[in-house]
């Protein structure tokens, strides 16, 4: 069994005995052509002897073989009586094999290694590609985002503004009222009476449950008909601090120019910083231009606008309203139609109870009428140095500080496949490195058992 | 012939060129007795031998003359190739044998020819471990610390077993006589 250089070594430890010692350098030197002690002569003899019996290399083969050597050992060359260990003999399998097996392994392992990585970080990035590359929150960056509301308002016997509740916006309104102004003071109602009548209840329902031209398409055509997103947008304009306040100013007299109003606003700061904040209500058919006009104001900093549609739960809450309007119409000619007095007190309680889930459910579609017809605006206006500002003082809306941002993300998203590869490639190359020690022993033990055969 | 190259592999291109040079013109005829004694077929040893310096050729930026002798390293490649051969042989049930030697004619006996017919026989009569010792002590040339390198183990071990083929042979001429 071949050893370990390093357990060779060890092996050594004992010196070899005298006489041994001096036959093995009686041997070397009569391999050498040299004199050698007259005690060793039966040993000059017996290495003469057997060098005498040395197979000799022939002169034919010796010649091709040295013209090989000189042309560098070219591959498909090999001189040699039998050509069925040739590289350009058999398939071509068979060919690769031996060249594999005449390469070092140190000149495979590169190619080998650089493939398998290439694989896994292939398969790394493609995996990950859609959150490769980060967002800048600087610069004039538009982010949209719409949601659709998709949970249906179910109607319940105690049911009190579930419409708006259930509508997932955060926004609230007032409800309670019988009328269909959303409760905000100074802006005018959109032109909406509601049913008033039995028959315009079931004219209603009917309009609802029935669209035109059959069923076909059904409550899709109802809700595409009908369709409500309310919207929202946050704006961040950068100026000189004396500057802010007029331009709040302005921003007001934008918002009322397009019919809306200022829910709320504040302004703070000094003559080198200064920040305005506005809260706006603009009708959202309006809301566009707004918000064009309101940019032009100042540098934007930042703009983003969302939407939610809001669609579904007010076909629900219309839907209910007319249901409980066509109940209260019976109810109303159950009641004309009472006999006694029971009846009577019993039909004026369930009218009562009814009246008041109207109530409701009329909120409920004002209000989501109002959500729909009116877009919040948050505007905020800031001064370098103050709260918002990104410190970006490039015209274009870039800089280094950007450009370190960028880098520090690409530099974590090569770091990350980086790591990722390795966890993949460590393991990997561990078992490769494991099979091929196992198999080099193998190799090793069978050439060994060759010996002893 | 026992002109043991130690310079390494340079990282010089041309220098480990011309030190693989130095070592195949001093080992080849070598390495082809070597393996001839081995592998006990001509040409399967002109084959072996052919692959060995090949390899050797194709590897010699890998040699580190920290773990041996060039001439050592040599060797063992060629060892590998030729025990690869032995089982190649076996496997596909390859016919190798020894061709006829030459007799000597009866005119020509003489003591030394009588006697290395003898140590013929006694050659026979070794294991093709302790015939591959022979090989590389006296038909090959190298030193006990090369036979080492080849056969993996320590030089002290290394040279015990040549000592005891070196017996065994004496043993069977003694008596043969």
């Amino acid at each position: 069994m071949k050893l370990p250089d390093a357990l060779r070594r060890k092996q050594d430890g004992d010196p070899l005995d005298e006489r041994i010692a001096a036959e093995m350098d009686a041997l070397d030197s009569a391999l050498r052509g040299e004199q050698v002690d007259p005690e060793m002569r039966s040993l000059a003899t017996l290495a003469s002897d057997l060098r005498a019996d040395r197979e000799e290399i022939g002169s034919d083969f010796s010649a091709r073989l040295d013209a090989w050597a000189a042309a560098g050992f070219p591959r498909g060359d090999r001189p040699g009586a039998s050509r069925s260990t040739q590289p350009s003999a058999g398939s071509a399998l068979e060919r690769l094999r031996l060249r594999l097996a005449s390469t070092p392994q140190r000149r495979l392992l590169a190619p080998v290694m650089a493939g398998a990585c290439a694989v896994v970080i292939a398969g790394v990035v493609a995996s990950r590609s859609g959150e490769i590359g980060g967002t800048s929150d600087s610069g004039n960056s538009i982010q949209g985002q719409t949601q659709i509301d998709t949970q249906p308002v179910a109607p319940s016997a105690t049911d009190s503004g579930s419409g708006a509740e259930s509508a997932g916006s955060a926004r609230s309104g007032s409800a309670g009222n019988d009328s269909l102004n959303g409760g905000l003071p100074g802006f005018a109602a959109p032109n909406s009476k509601g049913a008033t009548s039995s028959r315009d209840a079931a004219s209603n329902a009917e309009h609802f449950l029935k669209p035109p031209g059959g069923n076909r398409g059904g409550n899709l055509d109802k809700i595409r008909r009908n369709r409500k997103v309310e919207r929202d947008a946050q704006l961040a304009l950068k100026a000189d601090a004396p500057e802010v306040p007029d331009i709040a100013s302005k921003a007001a007299d934008v918002t009322e120019r397009y019919k809306g109003h200022v829910l709320s606003s504040q302004v703070s700061g000094s003559s080198t910083s200064a920040q305005a904040t506005l809260d706006l209500a603009i009708p959202t058919k309006n809301l566009d231009a707004a918000i064009s006009d309101l940019s032009d104001l100042a540098e934007v900093s930042t703009r983003s606008e969302g939407s939610n549609d809001i669609t579904r739960p007010f076909v629900s809450a219309r839907d209910k309203l007319a249901g409980y309007r066509a109940e209260r119409d019976s109810l109303l000619k159950r009641l004309a139609a009472a006999d006694t007095d029971e009846e009577t007190q019993a039909l004026k309680s369930s009218l009562k109870v009814l009246n008041q889930r109207i109530a409701d459910a009329k909120a409920s579609v004002s209000q989501l009428k109002n959500r729909a017809s009116i877009s919040r605006v948050s505007l905020t206006i800031s001064s370098a140095g103050m709260i918002g500002d990104t410190g970006n003082s490039n015209e274009d809306g870039w800089g280094i500080g950007d450009a370190l941002h960028d880098a520090g993300q690409v530099l974590t998203v090569a770091g990350g496949v980086i790591l990722i590869s390795s966890a993949v490639l460590l393991p990997l190359a561990l078992i490769a490195l494991l099979a091929a020690l196992a198999i080099r022993a193998s190799r090793t033990r069978a050439r060994e058992r060759t010996l002893d055969e | 012939m026992l002109d043991v190259i130690t310079a390494p592999a340079a990282a010089i291109p041309d220098e480990a060129e011309a030190a693989f040079e130095r070592l195949y013109r001093s080992s080849r005829d070598d390495v082809f007795t070597y393996v001839r004694s081995l592998v006990r077929n001509q040409a399967a040893a002109e084959d072996v031998t052919a692959i060995a310096f090949e390899r050797a050729y194709r590897r010699r930026s890998s040699f580190d003359p920290k773990r041996g002798s060039h001439r050592g390293w040599l060797f063992g490649i060629a060892r590998n190739a030729a025990l690869d051969e032995l089982r190649r042989g076996k496997r596909h049930a390859a016919l190798l044998t020894d061709p006829p030697s030459d007799a000597a004619s009866p005119e020509e006996e003489t003591e030394t020819t009588l006697r290395r017919e003898t140590l013929r026989a006694a050659m026979a009569t070794l294991s093709t471990r302790e015939r591959e010792l022979v090989a590389l002590k006296f038909f090959a040339g190298l030193r006990t610390a090369e036979i080492a390198e080849v056969i993996g183990t320590g030089e002290r071990a290394a040279a015990m077993r040549v000592h005891r083929t070196i017996e065994k042979l004496r043993s069977a001429c003694d008596e043969a006589a």
